[in-house]
């Protein structure tokens, strides 16, 4: 709770900080806001980039020499879009496919994808799916996850009777989103679900119980000994998978520019989408392209 | 709220012996000092006052929807995904419930029992280790208990019950109580040891035993201090985020039974908040579910107020 508040306070005096020195120099401020998923990398990306060049003509001598300012912010994905529409924002970050409203109003625009987050589902090794199950369909996940599966054995009558424990992000979080979306439809999640607070808490919780089941960033779910991965109707949730499209539970980590990028908000997507491949891959996110 | 008032009962014993201002002179410091404390107080209580009517202000349009207080509090469930969205926080505030009374129904006899101990059992340099500690005990950030409790308890719980997994209401419950305990101690301590000493000595004289004095007349004497501890501890409970948010399960389903996941009030505000558009539906009804904490904290305190005066009333 303490914490909390302190985080608030905190937050607020480095948005007033930001906000007063972005009146300073209006015309050579970069704004970007919008998905909580893309928040972090931004974020980091952002210091980075404004760290190596202090200022505009250390990039290209052509622009200004005034400092070089990004300043990022939260709000969600369609509060990204809803700000870069009323031009609050230059460019908005957006955690999903743009709708076709959305394309309509924004006209001309340009979209980057600087990632994907890709959604897998994994057990424990432990658990007695472990040995016996390869792939899920997303009738039989729309099953367990909305409760109407209670326990192992109403799975596959040759499975232990020990009930189905679910791990799930909260209502906000993106992938418990995605998760909605494709799998489960109309249906909803089991009231009786643990709702984690982070992908982190997730994984410690996922790892140390044996009838946990639950839905988590793939590159979390991949790179951990502890965790069996499932395919979803028979494909795998791998990068390559991901990248190529074909894994079907997988958003677009995309930024958004209206119009005709500006020369700063041309050179800082270029870092984003080069330099940055690696806090993409930090956070547990896949690529836009492969990083050595 | 629960500080204040326990302060209040302090500085009304200690001015009944004189004016609170017998030493003061007249002069130009004193006047300067006079209003430095005003505007400090009114400062404290606009603050608490503003956040207060901040609450309410965001909480109202949650409580005048169609589906109104009868929805938030009891008809509906928590599916902010649904559409349209139904957000009730009846789950919220029956796990808050369970929480809190397991946590007081398990630290207010240990720590009345503490208190009691610390006062008149303890030889003195016991007493003297036994404060500290307690102090110590208070001082321990919430994430640390909850993280004991998840590591310990939960564990425990999966092999005792055979739970498929180990949070549950019971879990968050008794790590509350831990947490609670001190609170709860160190205050009615401090209460019992205010008794004024002739009216030990007088029980004493009369023949009575040193067990019946302590219970039939010290904690007798020092009840309106130890209600104000039990205050003290229930602010204390409710208010608790992290510990039960780690441990309570935080599920969405009405918990039945103290075995069932829940997910309290401040679970529920801070599970959700963070992704809550500003101004949208989701936020008022986290907002309402705030407001209703915040009642439910003001109205104990006043009953335990109303309770303390009469008590202090009645002895006369």
């Amino acid at each position: 709770m303490k914490s909390f508040a302190l985080f608030l306070m905190g937050f607020g005096m480095i948005v007033g900080m930001v906000t007063v020195a972005a009146a300073g120099d209006q015309d050579a401020t970069i704004r970007a806001g919008g998905s909580t998923t893309l928040l972090p990398i931004m974020a980091n990306c952002s210091s980075e980039f404004m760290e190596k060049y202090q200022t505009w003509d250390r990039l290209d001598a052509a622009l200004p020499k005034s400092t070089t300012t990004v300043f990022v912010t939260g709000g969600g994905s369609g509060f990204g879009v809803k700000s870069l529409l009323s031009g609050v924002v230059d460019i908005g970050m957006v955690s999903r496919d743009l709708k076709d409203q959305e394309k309509k109003l924004l006209g001309e625009h340009q979209s980057y994808v600087v990632g994907k987050d890709a959604v897998a589902i994994a057990v424990n090794t432990r658990n007695p799916l472990a040995g016996r199950k390869k792939a899920f369909t997303a009738a039989e996940l729309a099953a367990i996850f909305s409760g109407d599966i209670k326990s192992y054995q109403e799975l596959d009558r040759s499975l232990p009777a020990k009930p189905v424990v679910l791990l799930t992000r909260d209502s906000g979080a993106g992938s418990t989103e995605i998760f909605q979306e494709k799998i489960m439809g109309e249906k909803k999640f089991s009231p009786k679900a643990l709702q984690l607070p982070s992908q982190g808490a997730l994984l410690e919780k996922l790892q140390t119980n044996s009838n946990a089941i639950a839905y988590i960033s793939s590159g979390l779910a991949l790179n951990n000994k502890n965790l069996k991965a499932f395919a979803l109707e028979n494909t795998a949730p791998t990068d390559d998978n991901v990248t190529k499209g074909v894994y079907p539970l997988a958003r677009p980590l995309l930024m958004v520019v209206k119009g005709a990028p500006a020369p700063e908000v041309r050179h800082f997507v270029n870092y984003v989408l080069n330099s940055c491949q690696k806090i993409v891959v930090a956070h547990g996110y896949v690529p836009s392209r492969s990083v050595n | 709220m629960t500080v204040f008032s326990a302060g209040g009962n302090l500085f009304a014993r200690s001015s009944s012996a004189r004016s609170p201002f017998a030493g003061w002179e007249k002069s130009f410091e004193e006047t300067l000092a006079r209003l430095a404390f005003l505007v400090l107080l009114v400062a404290g209580f606009a603050g608490l006052l503003l956040a207060l009517v901040m609450v309410a202000r965001e909480a109202y349009p949650a409580l005048v929807a169609p589906s109104g207080l009868w929805g938030l509090l009891v008809a509906d469930p928590w599916e902010p995904l649904s559409q349209p969205a139904r957000l009730g926080v009846r789950h919220a505030w029956l796990s808050t419930l369970a929480v809190t009374s397991i946590a007081l129904a398990v630290a207010a006899p240990l720590g009345f029992g503490i208190g009691i101990f610390i006062t008149e059992i303890a030889p003195s340099a016991i007493k003297k280790m036994l404060q500290p500690c307690l102090e110590l005990l208070a001082g321990i950030p919430s994430v640390v208990y909850g993280f004991f409790g998840y590591v310990t308890l939960v564990p425990w719980f999966e092999s005792t019950f055979e739970m498929a997994t180990g949070e549950s209401l019971l879990a968050a419950g008794l790590i509350l109580a831990v947490m609670v305990l001190p609170f709860v101690a160190s205050t009615s301590a401090e209460a019992l040891s205010a008794v004024p000493f002739d009216v030990k000595e007088a029980a004493l004289a009369l023949g009575v035993n040193r067990c019946c004095m302590t219970l039939r007349v010290l904690v007798r004497h020092a009840a309106p201090g130890m209600f104000a501890a039990l205050a003290l501890g229930l602010a204390r409970a409710l208010g608790e985020t992290l510990a039960v948010l780690m441990l309570a399960g935080n599920s969405l389903a009405v918990p039945a039974s103290l075995l069932d996941r829940g997910q309290p009030i401040t679970a529920l505000i801070i599970t959700e908040l963070g992704e809550a558009g500003i101004g949208s539906p989701k936020q008022q009804a986290l907002f309402a579910a705030a407001l209703v904490l915040m009642v439910v904290i003001v109205s104990v305190n006043s009953v335990i107020g109303w309770l303390k005066r009469r008590m202090l009333h009645g002895r006369g």
